[in-house]
């Protein structure tokens, strides 16, 4: 499967490129709107979150330091979300593509979980940039950033793999991915403070799939590295989906193009 | 170098077919046991060899199981049981568009497909200005996809797909979209393909004119299985007189065993001397038409249609008529309550729906009949040589003197019958006789 994504490293970077450019064709903004959705986001989050309900943030304080704790938890987010959910509808989506062409079928997950990854890299710059302007010191650990969001984009393939697999059989399984995807990310400090949980639930928390990666993103963002536990999680959770979803890949990839 | 392109052997296809798309998941959950699909065999034991130079038509009904082995040759799907192999490379244009991206430029395009299939962009840019002539789009190769219309996607999916020099071509039926002069442009192509001995081609078409000329080899499908192959003449009758008769080649194989083993007849039956008004009078046993499933029926209470077929000039019951040759369509009418004043009409059209013939008895001033409940009659409509090559619908209606177009029975376009032979013309008919040169002068 790897080497065939390899073999197919272009046409998955062209397609991703022009989807991130064409996302929004016919808009008057255009791909602005790629980083548009996430600011947008962002200041409703803040609003809600630091005059309505006052964030508890254990050592940070500042107006600024809720936004861009904020930010370094919605940015992966969005990331894996996108990549999890458009990765679900993308063999049914480019049914087209299956039926006349001998192309591996991860390559159409693969290449919105780039697509989703260079979008995570530009919100990031972005956000590093407004960091150094409200005062945020600059770190060589910024520069393992990459890291966890390599990880967390792996994750995103594995599952997106094994949902559109599993969609071209059933297609409501994209209706379901949209539920799923609001429960992950509610059930997870991303965009609240893990302070605000209790404690039986903060220690649950650490089997989270996602949380691992989202606190080693914060925590390198302040020049901090995460603690050992988090770098095992972070590789463990894309390899045991990426076991799964090979697994299901294999039994079900002859009858894929019979059903699409 | 290896003559043998293709070995196929033993490719069978089954399709699970399920009822609900909860049965899939009820068979995951108990592991296959509870059985919840229908299997589908779409191909069935496949074997075939395809050697540098053949041409090889597919020909069969539609779901005979064409597209599903060009697929699983193309690998955009997989085999249940059966191997093949190919050496070199096997490209297929599959369908419309093989694939492009819409928001794309025709060049753009031709040039992401080809990395796709594997091939180096240098050697597809190299080839870019070949496709380019080849497609003949003009300004229409620089603009995005969406803009093309299907004619123009197919010549450029043929175009380049032909350009790229494939050991293999495969045409799916994808050319019928193109015009009259792009389509020669491909035929020439393939013909170019075969003849040094080099490549071969693969081609389904609905059109036997064109697969007679083309291929060197012809395979009827039927039901996913091979029902006959070989020379494409004799093939490809066998396969319109089935489309038009329902006759298939293991009857007429039988026919002739029986005949073939019993004595010779004593000459007098089989000459034509024999009581004419008896063949005349009554239905062919065997030859008949059968209803095309475009056919539109108003029938009525007191007359139906029982039989349709095609007798040659010489009276005998045929499965398609000469190009050179005069015929007549037969058909014969059972009356079920009395209808005094019958006027019997006809109507011949092109597949396209042109109208070639459309006459009734009143018009052809010809003597009503009185018919009595039980009655059958037979009418027959002489037809002149001279239609084009090709494949026609017969309509037929029975009305009476006093209201000649409120149709006691009716069926519109419902048989089909072909002429067959060299075609001599591309349009609607041909000369009466070849034409004539006075030689030159000066």
């Amino acid at each position: 499967m790897l080497f065939s994504l390899y073999q197919h490293r272009n046409f998955i970077w062209r397609n991703a490129m022009h989807d991130f450019r064409h996302r929004y064709a016919g808009s008057s903004m255009g791909a602005l709107w790629n980083v548009l959705h996430p600011l947008a986001m962002i200041a409703i989050y803040t609003l809600v979150f630091s005059s309505i309900m006052t964030p508890q943030l254990d050592g940070r304080t500042g107006r600024f330091a809720f936004i861009l704790y904020l930010c370094s938890g919605i940015i992966p987010w969005t990331a894996f979300a996108d990549c999890v959910s458009r990765g679900c509808g993308s063999l049914v989506v480019n049914a087209g593509y299956l039926r006349k062409l001998p192309i591996p079928e991860p390559v159409f997950v693969a290449q919105e979980a780039v697509a989703a990854f260079v979008t995570a890299a530009i919100s990031f710059g972005l956000l590093l940039v407004f960091g150094l302007c409200v005062g945020l010191p600059i770190s060589w650990t910024w520069l393992l950033l990459p890291v966890p969001l390599l990880a967390l984009l792996s994750l995103g393939f594995a599952i997106g793999m094994l949902l559109s697999t599993l969609n071209v059989f059933f297609r409501d399984i994209q209706q379901w991915v949209g539920i799923a995807l609001q429960i992950t990310m509610w059930t997870a400090p991303i965009v609240y403070a893990a302070k605000i949980l209790p404690p039986a639930y903060q220690a649950v928390l650490r089997w989270h799939p996602l949380l691992p990666s989202i606190n080693s993103v914060r925590l390198l963002m302040d020049g901090n590295l995460p603690a050992a536990w988090d770098w095992a999680m972070m590789f463990a959770w894309p390899m045991v989906f990426g076991v799964l979803a090979l697994a299901v890949v294999r039994a079900l990839s002859d009858e894929i193009r019979d059903v699409i | 170098m290896s003559d043998t392109l293709i070995t196929a052997s033993g490719l069978s296809k089954r399709f699970k077919i399920y009822e609900k798309p909860t049965g899939r998941l009820a068979e995951w959950a108990t592991f296959g046991s509870a059985v919840r699909h229908r299997d589908f065999w779409a191909l069935r034991d496949f074997s075939f060899d395809v050697k540098r130079g053949q041409c090889i038509g597919i020909i069969g009904a539609n779901g005979a199981g064409k597209s599903t082995l060009l697929r699983i040759l193309s690998g955009t799907l997989a085999a249940t049981s059966g191997t093949f192999a190919i050496e070199g490379r096997l490209l297929s244009l599959l369908e419309l568009g093989t694939g492009f991206n819409p928001n794309l430029s025709g060049r753009v395009n031709v040039l992401h497909t080809a990395e796709l299939l594997g091939y180096s962009p240098a050697y597809a840019a190299e080839k870019l200005s070949i496709i380019e002539t080849f497609a003949d789009l003009g300004e229409f190769f620089d603009l995005p996809l969406r803009m093309y219309s299907s004619g123009m996607q197919v010549r450029l999916g043929f175009a380049m797909f032909a350009s790229l020099d494939p050991e293999i071509l495969v045409v799916d039926e994808a050319l019928a979209v193109g015009d009259a002069s792009f389509q020669r442009k491909c035929f020439r192509h393939m013909e170019k393909m075969t003849e040094d001995q080099s490549r071969a081609v693969l081609l389904v078409a609905h059109d036997m004119v064109s697969i007679q000329k083309l291929c060197s080899h012809v395979i009827w499908l039927d039901h996913g299985k091979i029902r006959l192959q070989g020379e494409p003449k004799p093939v490809v009758e066998a396969y319109m007189k089935f489309m038009f008769t329902g006759q298939g080649p293991e009857h007429e194989e039988s026919a002739k065993a029986q005949a073939s083993g019993l004595p010779e007849p004593d000459g007098q039956s089989l000459a034509p001397s024999r009581d004419q008004n008896a063949t005349r009078n009554t239905i062919p046993e065997t030859g008949l038409l059968v209803r095309s499933n475009a056919a539109l029926l108003y029938p009525g209470e007191s007359v139906e249609l029982v039989a349709m077929w095609i007798e040659d000039h010489t009276g005998r019951v045929t499965a398609s008529a000469a190009v050179d040759q005069p015929f007549s369509i037969c058909y014969a009418l059972r009356f079920k309550q009395p209808v005094p004043n019958a006027v019997f009409g006809v109507r011949v059209s092109t597949i396209r729906g042109e109208l070639l013939v459309a006459t009734n008895t009143l018009m052809m001033s010809q003597p009503v009949g009185q018919y009595e409940a039980g009655q059958t009659e037979i009418v027959r409509w002489p037809m002149k040589p001279g239609l084009s090559v090709g494949e026609y619908f017969i309509s037929c209606g029975v009305s009476t003197v006093e209201h000649p177009y409120q149709f006691l029975t009716r069926e519109v376009d419902a048989y089909r019958f072909a002429v067959d032979g060299v075609s001599r013309s591309g349009a609607l008919c041909t000369l009466a006789d070849m034409p004539q040169l006075g030689g030159a002068s000066t």
